[in-house]
């Protein structure tokens, strides 16, 4: 069966030349990973204090890091069965605008373009093209309840709750088969957090994509087909609360 | 769509952005507006020489002879004499000349005594001759014909009579009161010193200059309905001329231009000595041996100097003061670019989130550095036509004043491919300076996430 996501053996520290500025702590390895997958179409809840090295592995899974192999780093990360180390950078772009759905915690959008051109700029990288399917748009704002009135807003118009709405949009709409999601909830409050959650699970089931959701809030952990922990699949988590860089 | 990101990105920072424009228009502008008038006037100063093959004056470097005789800037104190003139305009090789008499003016306007050689052979740019948008040519010794400006600026009329001033400038405390003249016609603009000139007969500045009663020289030379409109116009100007020149021009009656049959009148007079001559030799290969037959002139110490070669010459001169204009522009140009840099350098910092959500979308660091560029581009591209415009409003307003003032006729199309060279080394210098910032945008795009 295939997966959505495979560590094998990972190994990573930053590279020397950036770790100058650093702690003392964050010089030693940050993901110490022997083995740990997601199935395709799964649902998986990913937490852990912070420093431990959640925000690494996603910017690793999803190319914006390099592991660039060396005596530190090593290991194989597979995304999508594809080995992402072996990509090169542009592939790495291309890949993750075309198979990928990033969200953050916060500032998701470009806050002077519209939702609209927000969500058509991410699919100008996603299908190579200019061309916009408007009736895709309403159905997958509608799914996320929202209305079609707001798509020649500015993003940086509406509140923060429809903005990780309309990110969760953008980040579906192209259909990927992994979304990775960091903390989405943050900034939401409870009633919103609870509402959100449910919209982006079931439209994420309704597409059957596999996601990745790293979180600290363990109230929210309850839909998930898995729970884990960072510090339990990563060796290197003994010193986590040492460190605050390479998280958030 | 990445126009409209760059677009929007800058519309995003509305006031930073404007100033930048604003800061790189006026250098632009700068730049535009002295490389414009530079050309416009090397072409001014081309365009009257044009026809001309030589100019004979007493003698003097050739820069004065061709800026006191063609252009009536400055003058020469010297004069030729009446003979020499006839001398030299009698030889073979000469196809026409035209004697220039100079040093009287009329508010500030040089006035030309010539004959009516001056209408049938001067001739400007393209092998143009002088034409009359009214009236017609002098007949009379107490006639005029004004260039365009002239006509344009004091409002002046076919059939209205003016008081020439003794000297040149604007303000002259000695009139030639007794010696009225009529504007028989008015000229077509030309965009050469003929504009802003005054031409009358030779006879005319003759009889301005003698000192003799006014009534014998009307009464010989003029016809009587002249002389009454004259002698009314005289009154007012005794009581006070300086402070009524406004309302003088508006209170002169026109009369009815009179009929005069060519010939009736000598036009030419006996003139002693006259400022220059302009020569058409009889063919090109003439004109060498002319100028050095002229130069060596027995009887009078005269200059016969080569326009177009003078022009070269004044240039060489005027060459220095271009160049470091231009240098100044440049200078100017590089400071508002390098503050587009540091406004694209410094909106670094606020922009990280917006770097990191392209990133995000799958935007390689390229592109990022791509996007930075192209504001730069957008922004000069802005500059660039906004200072078209600017420079080119600035002259449709303006351009009247430097005709009047420095007599350089200055077309509002700035348009040519000295203009569109700058515009070009404009944006090519855009280019470099933002390499700056767009290097810095493509690092904080690659090591965002480290």
């Amino acid at each position: 069966m295939s997966t959505a996501i495979t560590i094998d053996n990972l190994n990573f520290a930053y590279p020397k030349n950036r770790q100058v500025q650093r702690s003392k702590a964050a010089r030693n390895v940050i993901l110490n990973i022997p083995s740990w997958q997601l199935d395709m179409g799964k649902t998986a809840f990913l937490h852990g204090p912070s420093g431990c090295g959640k925000s690494t592995l996603l910017n690793l899974l999803s190319g914006t890091l390099s592991l660039s192999v060396n005596a530190a780093n090593h290991g194989e990360i597979r995304v999508l069965d594809k080995s992402i180390n072996a990509m090169s950078n542009a592939n790495k772009d291309a890949f993750r605008a075309k198979e990928l759905g990033v969200v953050f915690q916060q500032l998701n959008l470009i806050g002077y373009l519209s939702v609209a051109d927000n969500i058509k700029l991410s699919n100008r990288f996603s299908s190579g093209s200019s061309e916009f399917n408007m009736d895709k748009l309403e159905q997958v704002l509608t799914n996320l309840n929202l209305s079609m009135s707001i798509v020649n807003y500015k993003a940086n118009q509406l509140s923060v709750g429809q903005q990780q709405r309309v990110a969760i949009a953008r980040a579906l709409f192209h259909s990927p088969k992994l979304l990775i999601v960091d903390e989405p909830t943050s900034a939401l409050d409870a009633q919103s957090t609870a509402k959100f959650m449910q919209l982006l699970l079931s439209n994420t089931q309704q597409l059957g994509a596999s996601l990745l959701f790293v979180s600290h809030d363990m109230r929210l952990a309850t839909d998930f087909d898995k729970c884990v922990g960072l510090p339990e699949i990563n060796k290197a988590s003994l010193n986590c609360e040492l460190s605050q860089e390479g998280d958030s | 769509m990445f126009l409209t990101l760059a677009w929007q990105s800058l519309l995003s920072r509305k006031v930073t952005t404007f100033l930048t424009i604003s800061a790189l228009l006026v250098s632009v502008s700068l730049l535009f507006a002295i490389e414009h008038i530079r050309l416009q006037t090397q072409d001014n100063f081309k365009r009257t020489v044009a026809g001309i093959d030589l100019v004979v004056a007493a003698r003097s470097s050739q820069i004065n002879v061709l800026l006191s005789s063609v252009f009536r800037i400055g003058a020469n104190p010297n004069a030729v004499s009446w003979d020499t003139y006839q001398a030299v305009s009698n030889k073979e090789k000469v196809l026409w000349s035209i004697p220039i008499s100079l040093g009287d003016s009329y508010q500030g306007y040089p006035v030309v005594g010539t004959n009516l050689d001056y209408f049938k052979h001067y001739q400007f740019g393209k092998q143009q001759a002088l034409s009359l948008e009214s009236g017609r040519v002098f007949a009379s010794p107490s006639e005029a014909v004004i260039g365009a400006n002239v006509a344009r600026s004091l409002d002046l009329k076919v059939g209205q009579s003016i008081i020439i001033s003794h000297g040149g400038g604007k303000v002259s405390f000695s009139h030639h009161e007794h010696h009225p003249v009529l504007i028989s016609g008015i000229l077509v603009a030309t965009g050469t010193p003929v504009d802003k000139s005054v031409h009358v007969p030779l006879i005319a500045i003759e009889q301005m200059h003698k000192p003799t009663a006014p009534t014998s020289l009307g009464s010989s030379f003029t016809k009587p309905e002249v002389i009454e409109t004259s002698e009314s116009d005289d009154e007012d100007v005794k009581d006070a001329h300086e402070e009524h020149d406004e309302h003088e021009k508006h209170h002169q009656t026109s009369v009815e231009l009179p009929e005069i049959a060519p010939d009736t009148f000598d036009l030419i007079g006996k003139p002693t000595q006259i400022s220059a001559f302009m020569i058409k030799a009889e063919s090109p290969f003439a004109i060498l041996t002319l100028q050095r037959d002229l130069n060596r002139y027995e009887s009078e110490a005269i200059s016969a100097i080569m326009p177009q070669v003078a022009l070269a010459e004044l240039w060489q001169t005027i060459g220095a003061v271009e160049t470091v204009m231009q240098l100044i522009a440049f200078l100017v140009l590089c400071a508002s670019l390098i503050g587009l840099a540091t406004m694209l350098l410094a909106s670094m910092h606020e922009r990280r989130h917006e770097i990191s959500v392209l990133r995000a979308i799958g935007a390689s660091p390229w592109f990022i550095a791509t996007l930075i560029q192209a504001e730069a581009m957008l922004i000069s591209t802005l500059a660039l036509i906004g200072a078209y415009i600017a420079v080119t409003l600035a002259i449709m307003t303006l351009g009247g004043w430097l005709l009047e003032e420095y007599g350089v006729y200055v077309s509002a199309n700035i348009y040519s491919t000295s203009i569109l060279l700058k515009a070009l080394i404009v944006m090519a210098l855009t280019f470099v300076v933002a390499i700056i910032p767009a290097f810095s945008a493509y690092r904080n795009a690659k090591y965002l996430f480290k």
